[in-house]
């Protein structure tokens, strides 16, 4: 086969090839110089750019960034700083079918859905981009986010539990675990106490009370490292071994020292409840203007 | 005109990013333009019998099934940005191919022009240590680290930044050869300098190219090219010196070259992963043996295997095989087509080389081996500064088999 460009076919033919490669050539450094922009203002604390400037930057040729992630991540990024989560709905979808295997669109549906309130939705979406994308921490958060709405401690454990050996191994993936378990933990612990009652000296006097948490399955979890033990009915011992005096008044216990038994050195609002064998102490400044409940459960 | 064409074709080396993220961007813009300019210069001096030339036909029968990978790719978008690169290579192929045919080509002044972008490409690799010298003299004792990536020079990535030169060296080593009276010892004595940045930067895969190409150079001029053997000497010493060097400035055992190259095995972690990579890819392969995912599509397809492995977002891109990661793009034939494509240079080269006895086929012979060997481990296809390498090869050893044929 004999190819002459004197033949004005050819000529026409390699033409128009030579103007669509350049065409698609430029389309595509365009595409990496507005990425590169890009980059740059969505790194910035304050971003300069607004989803139309960035809509404009972009084409879709080639629809994938530098790194194989979807154009349209940041078209639905742009569209949540820009506070239209319909406009980022819209991108959402199309970025999971460019690039199925990072799930950065499932992920981002998984945002938009718990920004919305919509939780089923939410935990479909984030659990899906979790599962397809492990190793991205983002992804990782986002699913734990749900479950500690969700206080769903089995999908939890079970999630770590997937978790590649490499992945288990990473401070910021077992530490995260560790606090996500204990909050949703926490979410169970009884605080609202129904039978409880102010306190009562005949209830106390000669116990040990450490502090713990009460659950409805009746699982009681004590920490022995803060613990009262009512002595007599005016003196207590804590867990140091130091001794102080105390009073009670109808709903408040005072503590005193026992050198200078008229200067009030701390004071808590109490009840106790019988059938948790517990005294409740609510509003305890534990550090300086930050306040909990703490709860004191009687000894074995 | 053929040379100031070549000229223009290496010179991508000069081409900044103009902003853009990655430079091979655009770069792959300047290669889409060139052929606007030859098809200008060279109005209606074209004409090829395609018959004529089988290396040709397989690089057609592998540009048809790119193009063919269109209407059943998974990403079109992703597949017309790489087709339209293959369309540029094919486009400036067919033209320089025919540059060389008509207008007789001296392999010494093609050899001199690839040697001058050697050199440039590795003065600024370099370019720290000269900085260190003009700063502190040449006291090199008192370097206390080196850092490897800043020897990276103008590819941005130190790996194609020796891949470049050691793809490059052979024309070098042609001008040695070649050379007579004070030239040959000019050429000699610069070939110190990109030898000197490979032991730096001690990328293995080109260190094992080297030694291969020095050794089947020469083998081939101490038996083939007896006359000339003296040559050797010229060629050998510089090496020596810049092994020598290298060695000296090295501040660990562990980096100097010799270690290097006793460090190669097939481990995955000693391979930066190139094993799993390669995993990846088979097992893509062995699923869809005859329809890929569509030309480029392995960038996207690859994040499949890397869901728990390596950081946050990232993703392979490459299978760091262009034969294994064309066979996951356009099936089995693909990658095959390919590999027939470098196979049947080399046989066609020694071939060439067995017909005439011209020591060029030698040098393109090593050339086109440093180019497998980056094929094999890295992907030289997606960086543009190599792609104008394979251009050129391809076109030389095409116009020799073109004019053999016609002859």
């Amino acid at each position: 086969m004999n190819i002459h460009l004197k033949h004005s076919k050819y000529w026409v033919f390699l033409l128009l090839l030579i103007i669509s490669n350049f065409s698609f050539s430029f389309l595509s450094y365009r595409s990496s110089v507005a990425q590169n922009e890009i980059i740059i203002d969505s790194s910035n604390e304050k971003h300069n750019l607004s989803f139309n400037d960035i809509d404009k930057m972009l084409n879709n040729f080639p629809n994938i960034t530098a790194s194989a992630l979807p154009i349209d991540i940041w078209r639905v990024q742009y569209s949540l700083w820009d506070n239209n989560i319909e406009q980022a709905k819209k991108y959402v979808k199309s970025a999971s079918k460019v690039n199925p295997h990072v799930y950065a669109g499932e992920y981002l549906q998984g945002l938009i859905f718990s920004a919305e309130g919509n939780i089923d939705s939410a935990y479909f979406y984030s659990k899906k981009a979790f599962e397809g994308w492990p190793k991205n921490i983002t992804h990782y958060d986002s699913y734990l986010d749900i479950l500690e709405k969700k206080q769903d401690t089995i999908a939890l454990i079970k999630a770590f539990d997937t978790l590649d050996i490499t992945l288990k191994e990473r401070p910021e993936y077992f530490r995260r675990f560790y606090k996500s378990f204990n909050k949703i933990k926490l979410s169970y612990l009884i605080t609202d106490f129904d039978d409880q009652i102010n306190l009562n000296l005949d209830d106390i006097v000669g116990q040990i009370f450490i502090r713990g948490y009460n659950f409805p399955n009746g699982q009681v979890i004590r920490d022995t490292t803060s613990s009262y033990e009512f002595l007599n009915y005016n003196t207590l011992r804590n867990q140091n071994g130091e001794e102080f005096l105390f009073k009670i008044f109808n709903d408040t216990l005072n503590f005193y020292f026992k050198r200078d038994p008229d200067r009030v050195i701390a004071k808590y609002f109490s009840k106790y409840s019988p059938k948790y064998k517990t005294i409740i102490f609510r509003n305890v400044e534990f550090q300086k203007d930050k306040f909990q409940d703490q709860f004191f459960i009687k000894s074995k | 005109m053929r040379y100031i064409y070549i000229f223009l074709l290496l010179s991508i080396v000069f081409i900044p990013s103009f902003g853009a993220l990655d430079k091979a961007n655009t770069q792959w813009l300047y290669l889409s333009v060139l052929p606007i300019l030859l098809l200008i210069t060279s109005l209606n001096k074209f004409g090829f019998n395609l018959s004529k030339s089988k290396i040709f036909i397989i690089y057609l029968l592998f540009f048809f099934q790119i193009l063919l990978s269109l209407f059943y790719t998974n990403n079109f978008s992703i597949s017309i940005i790489d087709f339209s690169r293959h369309c540029s290579i094919l486009i400036l192929l067919f033209l320089i191919i025919h540059l060389f045919i008509k207008e007789n080509l001296s392999f010494y002044r093609l050899s001199l022009i690839v040697t001058f972008f050697l050199l440039f490409e590795t003065l600024l690799s370099l370019q720290p240590l000269f900085k260190f010298a003009v700063n502190n003299g040449f006291n090199f004792s008192t370097i206390t680290s080196i850092n490897i990536d800043g020897l990276k020079g103008v590819t941005g990535n130190r790996n194609i930044t020796t891949a470049s030169i050691i793809i490059k060296l052979p024309f070098l080593i042609f001008i040695i050869y070649q050379s007579n009276n004070f030239l040959k010892y000019i050429f000699s004595a610069l070939s110190f300098f990109p030898v000197l940045s490979l032991f730096l930067i001690n990328s293995r895969a080109a260190l094992l190219s080297f030694l291969t190409i020095i050794f089947i150079i020469v083998l081939t001029i101490t038996f083939l090219h007896f006359k000339k053997i003296k040559r050797i000497l010229l060629l050998i010493f510089p090496f020596v010196c810049a092994y020598i060097f290298a060695n000296s400035l090295m501040p660990n055992e562990t980096s100097t070259t010799s270690q290097r190259l006793a460090s190669i095995n097939f481990s995955n972690e000693s391979s930066s992963h190139r094993l799993f990579l390669w995993e990846n890819a088979i097992d893509y392969i062995s699923l869809n043996p005859f329809i890929g995912c569509g030309i480029g599509n392995w960038k996207v397809e690859s994040a499949f295997y890397w869901g728990s492995f390596g950081s946050k977002y990232l993703v392979p891109f490459h299978a760091h095989n262009d034969f294994l990661e064309f066979s996951t793009e356009l099936g089995i034939l693909g990658g095959i087509t390919y590999l027939t494509l470098f196979l049947f240079v080399f046989f066609k080269l020694f071939k060439l080389y067995v017909k005439l006895r011209d020591f060029h086929f030698v040098i393109l012979f090593c050339s086109w081996l440093a180019l497998f060997v980056d094929s094999s481990l890295n992907f030289p296809f997606e960086r543009p500064i190599i792609q104008t390498m394979f251009l050129l090869l391809l076109a030389l050893i095409i116009s020799y088999e073109y004019s053999s044929k016609t002859q």
